[in-house]
């Protein structure tokens, strides 16, 4: 009668081993999907700030851009001024030259 | 109740209910352990995601912040690139006037070279160069084009003779140079020289010439 006994007994050992190797496996999976889940994240939230960057980089650029158009254009207006005055001054810029030249130089 | 009686009450219980009371404590056992487990590998997952939420906001921050220091250089670049090209924009076109100064003064005197009011600025020219080098025995060298040009050498040797107060005397060189106008004027004796030929007084003068056109036309 004991040794029936005893039997049932390492079945029922035999049962709870089973149910902690099952929750062992468990644990595994539980971290191998934690691990996954951390590499996603990790990927997911540089992705977004890569992509982010680039979108201030860009639109950075095109401020600059802006403001680079506009320099030139102030500068090719100030040209457009300068071609007007040279033409209003040419005169007597040139008789200073001639001047210089007929009396033989010393400005 | 007493281990005693505990024990009296198990002994009294049937076999199969005792297997049974004892199943049920090694299951309990052995749940309470999985749980364990379970419990265990949840907070490692939990602290494996919250770690990894973390490593990626620092890295998240840092891209950000490396980038947006790029996105400043690169404006910056942009910017001085833009100055500097509006710099040589406003430069070259005031170039550009001052060289049309010159050119417009240069065909000037080309023209006034073979005009018949250039005699009387030539005279002129050798009567100045004449009073720089004190007088005495001078000779003019002309351009080969215009060594033939009727000049009064005499009365412009009187002129400088009165001013100074020495005997002057002028005289035309047998060679020529190569100018489009102007004259050379020299010592007889080659000692000293002035040399006012238009290319040669505009050389020289370039550089006082460009600060006074300058600001004529830029002021």
């Amino acid at each position: 009668m004991a040794s029936e006994a005893l039997k049932e007994i390492r079945k029922f050992e035999a049962e709870a081993v089973k149910r902690i190797l099952e929750a062992s496996e468990e644990a595994k999976r539980i971290e191998a999907e934690a691990e996954e889940r951390a590499k996603q994240i990790e990927s997911e939230k540089i992705e977004k700030a890569k992509n982010e960057a680039a979108k201030k980089r860009e639109a950075a650029r095109k401020e600059a851009e802006k403001e680079a158009e506009e320099i030139i254009k102030r500068a090719e207006e100030e040209k457009t001024a300068i071609r007007s005055q040279v033409e209003k001054k040419l005169e007597e810029a040139v008789k200073v030259v001639l001047n210089v030249v007929l009396s033989g130089g010393s400005v | 109740m007493s281990e005693e009686v505990e024990v009296k009450i198990f002994e009294e219980t049937p076999v199969e209910e005792r297997l049974e009371k004892i199943r049920k404590k090694i299951m309990k056992d052995a749940e309470k352990q999985a749980s364990e487990i379970l419990g265990e590998a949840q907070g490692r997952a939990a602290k494996v995601i919250e770690e990894a939420e973390k490593r990626a906001e620092r890295r998240a921050s840092e891209i950000l912040r490396r980038e947006a220091e790029e996105a400043e250089r690169e404006k910056r670049k942009i910017i001085a690139e833009a100055k500097l090209r509006a710099r040589q924009i406003v430069t070259a076109s005031k170039e550009e006037g001052v060289r049309r100064v010159f050119e417009e003064a240069r065909k000037r005197l080309e023209a006034l070279a073979s005009s018949k009011e250039y005699v009387q600025a030539l005279e002129k020219m050798i009567e100045r160069g004449a009073l720089a080098l004190g007088g005495g025995n001078l000779e003019v060298v002309l351009p080969e084009q215009h060594a033939n040009i009727d000049l009064n050498l005499e009365k412009i040797a009187e002129e400088v003779s009165k001013r100074l107060g020495v005997k002057t005397k002028l005289e035309k060189a047998r060679e020529t140079v190569y100018a489009t106008g102007g004259v050379i004027i020299r010592k007889s004796d080659g000692s000293l020289l002035i040399d006012n030929t238009f290319e040669t007084v505009l050389e020289r003068e370039e550089k006082n010439l460009r600060t006074k056109i300058a600001k004529i036309l830029f002021t």
